[in-house]
C-alpha cells in the first residue's frame, strides 16, 4: 500500500508538472494526436483495471466513485477546452514544438487552465483518500488514473474539435 | 404530406406510457420501501415529466419541438418547416408560431429547459434506490434536450454529466437499509450509467438527423428560390431579343421609309413628278421588305431554329441585298466579300451578323448622309495562342482536336458627318445596345463601335463554328492575337 501511494504521489507530482506546462504553453493543435493519446492511456488503464487481481472484490461504492471521478475527469477536460485560446500556428511555435507541418493552430489555457488543474488534482487526492479511508478498493489505483487522465483528454479534444470545426466553417 | 406530426404523437403516447408504467412500477414495488423523501423525489420527477408532454402538446411541437421554438429565438430558415408541421396540427399553434411576438415560443422553450433538468435530476436521484427504474425520466430528458437543435449541445451534454454525476454519488452514499428490496450491485450501477450514456448517443444521433434536415430544407427553399429567379431571367431575356428584333426591323425599314418620303416631297415640291414617282417606288419596295423582315423576325421569334447551320453564301446574299436596298435610298456602299462559300455559320450568328450591318448601315444613313460606307466580310483565323487560351474552357477538347477556329468578320466604315436632322438625333443607342446584347451570347462573339481615324467603325465578328471558344476581347487585343489569314485555304479547315 505504501509503496503504491509513493508511486501515486511520483505520478501525481509528474503530471501536475508536466500538464501544468501545457497548459501555459502554446502548443500546436493536432487533433489525430490530441485523440490519439487519452485512447491508448484509456486501454492501458482499463486492461490494468480488469488485470487486477482485486477485481471480483468491486463494490458498488467502487464503481460510483469511479463514474463519479470521470464525470467530474470530464467536466474539468470540458471546461479546459473552453478556456483555451486559439492561434494560428508560427514558424518558432512549429520549430519548438518540433511539428512536422500538421497543424494550422496552436493552443494555450494560460493561468486559468493551470489553476483548473491544480484544483482537479487535489479534488482527485482528497477523493482518493475519502474512499479508501471508506473502504474503496480501487479508487488509488493507477489504472483509476490513468483512466481519468484519458477521460480529461478525451472531453478536451471534443470540445477542441467543435470550437475548430466552428472556426473554419467561419474560415479563420 | 409531413410525417413529424404524426411522429410526434407517437412520441407523446410513448410518453404517456413511459409515465404510466414508472408509476405503476413505483407504487407496486417500492411502496412502503423507500422512504417518504425519496417519494417526493420521485413524485416531482413525474409531474415534471407530465409538465413537458403538456408543454410539447400545447406547442404543438412533440417531437418538432426544437424547430418550433428554434425558430421563434433564432427566426432561421426552419420557419417554413414549423409552419408546415404545425399547420396540421392545431391551428391554435400555428398562430402561436406565426405571431411576431416571440414570448411564448421563448416562454415555452424555458419551461422545457426547467421540466428536463427537473426530470434529470429527480430520476438521477431515484435511479439507484428504485434499482433503475427511475432511469427513465433520466433517458427522456436527456434523449430530448440533446436532440433539441435549438439549445447549443453543451446544455444536453451538461444534464448527461450533471445527472450520470448525481446517480454516482446517490449510489456512493446509499446505505441499504435492511428492508430494501434489495442492494444496488456494481453491474446495476454500471447498466443504469452506461443507459443515460447510451440515450446521449441516441440523442447526439437524432439531433444530426435534424440537422440534416433542416439544412435539406433549406437548400430545396434555395433551389426554389434560384429557379424562380432564373425562370424571370429567362422572362427579362427573352423580352429583350423582341425589342432587339422590333427595334432592328423597324427602325431599318421606316427610316427608309421617312428618307424616301422627305426625298419625295421636296422632289413634288420642285415639280419633278417623274423622280417623286421613281422615289415612291422605292418606298414601296422598302415598305414591302421591311413587312417581309418583319414577318420573318415574328416567325423567328416564334420558331427559333438557332441551331442550324447555314452555309456562308447564303449569309453573304442576305447582307447583298441589305446594301442593294441602301444603294436604292441612295447609299454610296462600296462592298467587299471574301467568305469562302461553303464555310458554316450558325443560324443565330447569321441573324446576329445581317442585324450588324442593317444596323451599321441605317446609323450612317442616319448620322452621315451622303458619306461613301465601306462594308468588308471576310473569315479570320484566330492563331494558336487564343486557342490555348480556349483550351482551359469546357469546350477544351473540341478547341484542341480544332487548333485554327475560324470568325467571320464585318467591318463597316464611313467618315464622320453631321447629325443635321430629326432623323439623327432619335436612337438613343438602343441599337448599338442590343447588338451588343446579340454578340455577348454568341460563341466568339464580339463587337466595337466608335470613332477610328476620322471614321466611324462597326467591327463585329462571331465564329463561324460552334466552338464555345475565343472570346477576343478588345481591338487591340485581337490584332495581336489574329491574323487576318490568307482565308480561303486556312479557313476551310476550320
Amino acid at each position: 500500500m505504501n509503496t503504491q501511494l509513493l508511486v501515486n504521489a511520483a505520478l501525481i507530482v509528474v503530471a501536475v508538472g508536466w500538464m501544468g506546462l501545457r497548459q501555459l504553453n502554446w502548443r500546436p493543435v493536432e487533433l489525430a494526436r490530441m485523440w490519439r493519446s487519452p485512447l491508448i492511456l484509456g486501454a492501458i488503464g482499463l486492461v490494468t483495471l480488469v488485470n487486477s487481481s482485486n477485481l471480483s472484490h468491486i463494490t458498488t461504492f467502487d464503481v460510483g466513485v469511479l463514474v463519479f471521478e470521470i464525470i467530474i475527469s470530464l467536466a474539468v477536460g470540458s471546461a479546459l477546452g473552453v478556456m483555451a485560446k486559439f492561434r494560428p500556428i508560427t514558424a518558432q511555435g512549429r520549430a519548438e514544438a518540433h511539428d512536422d507541418g500538421g497543424a494550422t493552430l496552436e493552443s494555450r489555457t494560460g493561468w486559468w487552465g493551470f489553476a483548473l488543474w491544480v484544483a482537479f488534482i487535489v479534488l482527485r487526492i482528497g477523493i482518493d483518500v475519502g474512499a479508501g479511508a471508506m473502504g474503496s478498493q480501487i479508487a488509488s489505483s493507477t489504472a483509476m488514473i490513468l483512466i481519468l487522465l484519458a477521460a480529461n483528454r478525451v472531453a478536451r479534444s471534443a470540445v477542441f474539435a467543435a470550437r475548430i470545426g466552428r472556426l473554419t466553417s467561419v474560415g479563420v | 404530406m409531413n410525417p413529424q406530426p404524426r411522429t410526434g404523437w407517437l412520441s407523446v403516447a410513448l410518453n404517456l406510457f413511459g409515465v404510466i408504467v414508472v408509476t405503476w412500477a413505483l407504487i407496486g414495488n417500492f411502496s412502503g420501501v423507500l422512504a417518504t423523501g425519496m417519494f417526493v423525489v420521485c413524485g416531482v420527477g413525474l409531474v415534471a415529466w407530465l409538465f413537458a408532454i403538456v408543454i410539447s402538446v400545447l406547442t404543438g411541437s412533440v417531437l418538432t419541438g426544437s424547430v418550433l421554438t428554434g425558430s421563434v429565438l433564432t427566426g432561421s430558415v426552419l420557419t417554413g418547416s414549423v409552419l408546415n408541421s404545425t399547420s396540421t396540427s392545431t391551428s391554435t399553434s400555428l398562430s402561436t408560431s406565426s405571431t411576431a411576438t416571440a414570448s411564448p415560443g421563448v416562454a415555452a422553450d424555458r419551461a422545457l429547459f426547467v421540466a428536463f433538468i427537473v426530470m434529470a435530476v429527480c430520476g438521477a436521484i431515484a435511479a439507484p434506490p428504485t434499482l433503475g427504474l427511475f432511469v427513465a425520466l433520466v433517458v427522456a430528458a436527456v434523449i430530448r434536450s440533446v436532440a433539441n437543435t435549438s439549445w447549443p449541445l453543451w446544455f444536453g451534454m451538461a444534464i448527461v454529466l450533471g445527472s450520470m454525476g448525481i446517480v454516482a454519488l446517490v449510489a456512493l452514499t446509499e446505505h441499504p437499509s435492511p428492508q430494501a428490496v434489495g442492494s444496488l450491485s456494481p453491474l446495476g450501477l454500471l447498466a443504469i450509467e452506461g443507459g443515460i450514456a447510451v440515450s446521449a448517443l441516441g440523442g447526439l444521433s437524432r439531433r444530426q438527423y435534424r440537422i440534416a434536415e433542416a439544412q435539406a430544407n433549406a437548400l430545396r427553399e434555395e433551389r426554389l428560390d434560384a429557379r424562380e429567379k432564373q425562370s424571370a431571367l429567362a422572362t427579362l431575356s427573352e423580352r429583350q431579343a423582341m425589342a432587339r428584333e422590333i427595334h432592328d426591323v423597324l427602325a431599318h425599314s421606316l427610316g427608309g421609309l421617312v428618307i424616301q418620303l422627305d426625298a419625295v416631297d421636296a422632289l413634288l415640291e420642285s415639280g419633278d413628278v417623274g423622280a417623286a414617282e421613281t422615289r415612291v417606288r422605292d418606298a414601296r419596295q422598302l415598305a414591302a421588305s421591311g413587312l417581309a423582315e418583319a414577318r420573318r423576325a415574328v416567325d423567328a421569334l416564334r420558331e427559333p431554329d438557332a441551331t442550324a447551320l447555314i452555309r456562308a453564301s447564303d449569309l453573304t446574299a442576305a447582307l447583298g441585298e441589305l446594301v442593294e436596298a441602301n444603294r436604292a435610298l441612295g447609299g454610296h456602299v462600296e462592298y467587299r466579300d471574301s467568305l469562302p462559300p461553303e464555310l458554316p455559320v450558325s443560324g443565330e450568328a447569321a441573324l446576329a451578323l445581317r442585324r450588324a450591318l442593317q444596323e451599321a448601315l441605317t446609323n450612317a444613313r442616319k448620322h452621315a448622309a451622303g458619306q461613301p460606307v465601306e462594308v468588308v466580310v471576310e473569315a479570320v483565323v484566330v492563331v494558336e495562342a487564343v486557342v490555348v487560351e480556349a483550351a482551359v474552357t469546357e469546350d477544351a477538347t473540341a478547341a484542341a482536336a480544332n487548333p485554327a477556329t475560324s470568325l467571320v468578320r464585318i467591318r463597316v466604315s464611313n467618315p464622320l458627318g453631321h447629325a443635321h436632322d430629326a432623323l439623327g438625333a432619335s436612337g438613343y443607342r438602343h441599337g448599338l445596345n442590343g447588338m451588343a446584347e446579340r454578340f455577348d451570347r454568341l460563341p466568339g462573339g464580339e463587337v466595337s463601335a466608335g470613332v477610328v481615324g476620322g471614321s466611324f467603325v462597326v467591327d463585329a465578328s462571331v465564329g463561324s463554328a460552334r466552338v464555345r471558344s475565343a472570346r477576343v476581347r478588345s481591338a487591340s487585343d485581337r490584332s495581336a492575337r489574329v491574323a487576318d489569314a490568307s482565308v480561303a485555304g486556312e479557313a476551310d479547315d476550320a
